[in-house]
């Protein structure tokens, strides 16, 4: 079995944060892992509107944003009409690591969280886990959304499980990241 | 009391579709190098667009400061 690549340039990305920094940068980033397909809005609202002209394979959400933010979007969108909308791979950006905010994004449906500073490693692993490792969707009366249980594929791709120290596939030939090469918002 | 359990649902998985190959992905270095020299290029500017932002606010209060 030979290793796999990613071909960027088959998907569409719809980012959407309220700061246009933090927009370029991401936008930077998915041009130069070669997605053509990139939309970006400043909120919410916005992006609800556009999703369904656009029809992201992946949608990058900031959470603090007004009117809407980034949790009431997601919800809005795992509750879609339109099975392309309600799967749709979502990853949430927050400027909190702690676990109460990783565990609120995760519990209104987000399949992965990414912390800012936002790095272009930690954006490609995320990105490669969504693709590699497709969730199931898990259905009860409080929750729709991908299985939150992790424990069964690790940690994201290229990326040190915090529990028990090991890399996941795909560390060995992962570049390190210098501190230049990473961005605050 | 344990919560009921859920439904579990596999939806097609589109993104299928860019991977090429049958095995596991593998990073491209190549790939992660352009994407962080797109961040690094992106720092030069950074300054530039926050001085921006704080000239555009202290306009603004300068602004309010004048009209009590």
């Amino acid at each position: 079995m030979t290793a796999s690549r990613v071909d960027f340039s088959q998907l569409g990305v719809m980012i959407v944060d309220d700061n246009r920094h933090m927009r370029a940068l991401l936008c930077s980033i998915m041009h130069a892992l070669g997605i053509k397909r990139v939309k970006e809005v400043g909120d919410g609202e916005t992006a609800l509107t556009e999703t369904g002209a656009f029809e992201p394979d992946i949608l990058i959400t900031d959470w603090h944003m007004e009117p809407m933010d980034g949790t009431t979007l997601v919800k809005t969108i795992r509750h879609s009409s339109e099975d392309l909308i309600r799967y749709m791979p979502i990853i949430m950006l927050s400027g909190h690591s702690d676990m109460v905010r990783v565990r609120e994004a995760r519990d209104c449906g987000v399949h992965e969280v990414l912390t800012k500073p936002v790095s272009a490693k930690s954006l490609l692993a995320r990105l490669i886990t969504i693709i590699e490792q497709p969730r199931p969707f898990i259905k009860t009366e409080q929750y729709f959304g991908p299985d939150r249980r992790r424990q069964d594929i690790g940690p994201p791709h290229g990326e040190t499980d915090r529990r028990s120290g090991a890399a996941s596939e795909g560390d060995d030939d992962a570049t390190e990241i210098s501190p230049e090469g990473v961005l605050a918002s | 009391m344990n919560p009921p359990p859920g439904e579990t649902i596999t939806p097609p998985n589109p993104l299928e579709r860019a991977k090429t190959g049958d095995g596991p992905v593998k990073i491209d270095p190549n790939i992660l190098r352009q994407a962080e020299q797109a961040v690094e290029e992106l720092q030069d500017d950074y300054a530039g667009w926050v001085q921006k932002d704080i000239d555009g606010l202290s306009e603004a209060l300068a602004q309010c400061s004048g009209r009590p």
